[in-house]
């Protein structure tokens, strides 16, 4: 190869190497970030249905498998501690897949951040369907009080049986902004409709 | 037989901040703890019919034995599994053919399971007792509810309950079992037939979240929200319903039918259940409402302008962390009977709950492998 080509070459690549560092610094280079992690909402129930934990657990899929935490947030789920009772017991246990992730989701109940869980069967056999894990707060990530889209206090966090985070109002931080960040930044689903294998794993007790 | 303290018993008044017009509600409380052993000392024999699996014990059906297991995994408890008809003649029952095993230890993913996988299938079957013969009602359908005006149900979408998606379809009427049916929903959505109030269908429709909606079905495509909260269950004449809205606002209301007016509430902050919540599927009769609690159940008395609260009990939580389910008057409305589920590693496990009201007693029935369902009928 003459010379003045490998020059050429040699500052090509410069530049695009240059040019992977810019990407990745500013966050653009999203493929070779994905792919390098792997993660998972744990959602571990508390003694009452108002005080539970989700954290975001990830591991280097390149690296040594161990997982680690990023994040980590006040929830709750249901209104009951019977998994079975439908639109009223907490979520029973057991990893769930991911159907969705919305930042600004439009339903008819619930809106803004949202990520939508398959269903699951509790101890007896029923389904508990139509399952997500979202907060209050309006489509646009804001709070309309009062209402069905403010979150005002600490009975927000109970659920018809949906995992329930905080949006920034009054004392509440806007911690389903944060565990959308964080998740997203370690091997969690961007927005869009895509499975994600086992999103969520729910602990605890679910049987005496 | 076992005997029970009250942990409290007290008279109070109840200010109601629950949106009704505000009562004078003087009331007497008896909350009683139950611990019982797990051998009860004289089981008690349930007086009210139940189904297990395919077999039909009580109700003086002998030898009834149905098509199905009796099972309904797409609605719970929210309405029965099994209903009697009107005359007592038969019974129309819910059924569930699994398609497709789905461990709920497993994500579906792991399981391979994909989206739109077909994993179950519901079909309501009726048992004529004079017969001895099982018919199918309606296939793809799921949830009863069968009165003077006919027997609703819910017809599927898609006969087939699919992963990753909600299983919806439309209400049908059918005057007799064997007539055509007639859709008096309008748009698909999850609903769930609950009970006959007179002429009046009352469902639910399972929205996002499982947020439960009450809805009253006055003619063929005429819906209306009933309230917001569950049905525990309706007055013996069907004008009212005690509903309980514990969830958002800690209060239970009766609610006229027809005009969906709230006529009475009462505040559970007020009370002994101040920390627990009002359940769904319990009953009612003469002027005394049974439901269940978070901890255990519970005794309302509606004087046909106040609600107040007569007693309550809690259950042992170690040995049944999920509390009574579906309880029922019996004795002329001395005692409340109720299932209690027991799952554990072996599988699960099922007793009936036999509740003194006033007496300070409960018994308790040999458990029995599997799920036992009552059927009633909550129609009025």
């Amino acid at each position: 190869m003459p010379r003045s080509l490998k020059l050429r070459a040699a500052t090509l690549f410069r530049w695009m190497a240059a040019l992977s560092i810019l990407l990745t610094s500013i966050g653009l280079a999203g493929p070779a970030e994905a792919v390098s992690y792997r993660g998972q909402f744990v959602f571990i129930k508390g003694s009452t249905n108002i005080n539970g934990i989700l954290r975001w657990d990830y591991w280097d899929t390149d690296g040594d498998g161990v997982a680690r935490t990023y994040g980590s947030w006040r929830s709750g789920s249901g209104s009951t501690q019977d998994s079975c009772e439908k639109g009223k017991g907490w979520l029973p246990s057991g990893p769930y897949d991911g159907i969705q992730h919305q930042k600004n989701y439009v339903g008819s109940l619930i809106f803004g951040m949202v990520w939508e869980l398959d269903s699951k069967k509790c101890y007896n056999g029923t389904y508990r369907t139509e399952l997500f894990i979202h907060s209050k707060q309006t489509p646009s990530n804001g709070q309309n009080c009062p209402g069905s889209q403010c979150w005002a206090s600490a009975n927000d966090y109970m659920s018809n049986g949906c995992i329930k985070l905080s949006s920034a109002n009054y004392s509440f931080s806007d911690d389903i902004g944060d565990a959308d960040i964080k998740s997203r930044a370690r091997g969690g689903p961007g927005y869009g409709v895509s499975r994600y294998t086992n999103l969520v794993v729910v602990s605890g007790r679910d049987r005496p | 037989m076992r005997r029970y303290l009250p942990i409290i018993m007290m008279v109070g008044i109840a200010v109601t901040a629950c949106g009704s017009k505000t009562q004078d509600a003087g009331y007497a409380i008896e909350a009683t703890e139950a611990s019982p052993s797990e051998t009860a000392t004289a089981p008690v024999l349930p007086e009210l019919a139940y189904v297990h699996g395919r077999v039909v014990r009580g109700a003086g059906i002998a030898n009834a034995l149905l098509a199905r297991d009796a099972a309904q995994p797409l609605n719970g408890w929210l309405s029965p599994v099994a209903v009697m008809s009107p005359d007592k003649s038969s019974i129309a029952y819910n059924t569930w053919r699994e398609l497709r095993e789905d461990d709920p230890a497993k994500s579906r993913s792991d399981q391979g399971i994909e989206a739109g996988t077909p994993l179950g299938h519901p079909a309501i079957y009726v048992f004529d007792s004079k017969t001895g013969q099982n018919t199918i009602l309606a296939d793809g359908a799921s949830s009863i509810a069968w009165g003077r005006h006919g027997i609703a149900y819910v017809q599927g979408v898609d006969r087939d309950y699919r992963a990753g998606i909600n299983w919806i379809g439309d209400i049908f009427v059918r005057s007799g079992s064997s007539s055509s049916p007639i859709k008096w929903s309008g748009e698909p959505a999850h609903y769930v037939a609950a009970a006959w109030a007179r002429d009046t269908l009352i469902a639910y429709r399972v929205d996002p979240q499982e947020h439960l909606t009450l809805l009253a079905f006055d003619s063929p495509g005429k819906e209306r929200v009933l309230s917001e909260g569950t049905l525990v269950s309706l007055s013996p004449d069907g004008r009212f319903a005690f509903v309980e809205a514990t969830d958002a606002t800690s209060c239970v209301y009766v609610i006229e039918i027809s005009s969906g007016l709230k006529i009475a509430s009462f505040d559970l902050r007020k009370s002994p259940l101040a920390e627990q919540v009002v359940s769904y599927a319990g009953s009612w009769e003469s002027d005394l409402i049974a439901a269940r609690t978070s901890r255990g159940l519970a005794v309302f008395r509606f004087d046909g302008t106040q609600i107040s609260l007569l007693e309550a009990m809690d259950l042992s939580s170690s040995r049944y962390p999920f509390s009574a389910i579906e309880p029922h008057f019996i004795n002329g409305g001395k005692s409340v009977q109720a299932t209690v589920s027991i799952p554990s590693d072996l599988g699960l496990r099922t007793t009936m709950l036999q509740w003194s009201i006033g007496q300070g007693e409960a018994s308790w029935s040999p458990e029995v492998e599997g799920d036992v369902h009552y059927f009633d009928n909550p129609s009025r």
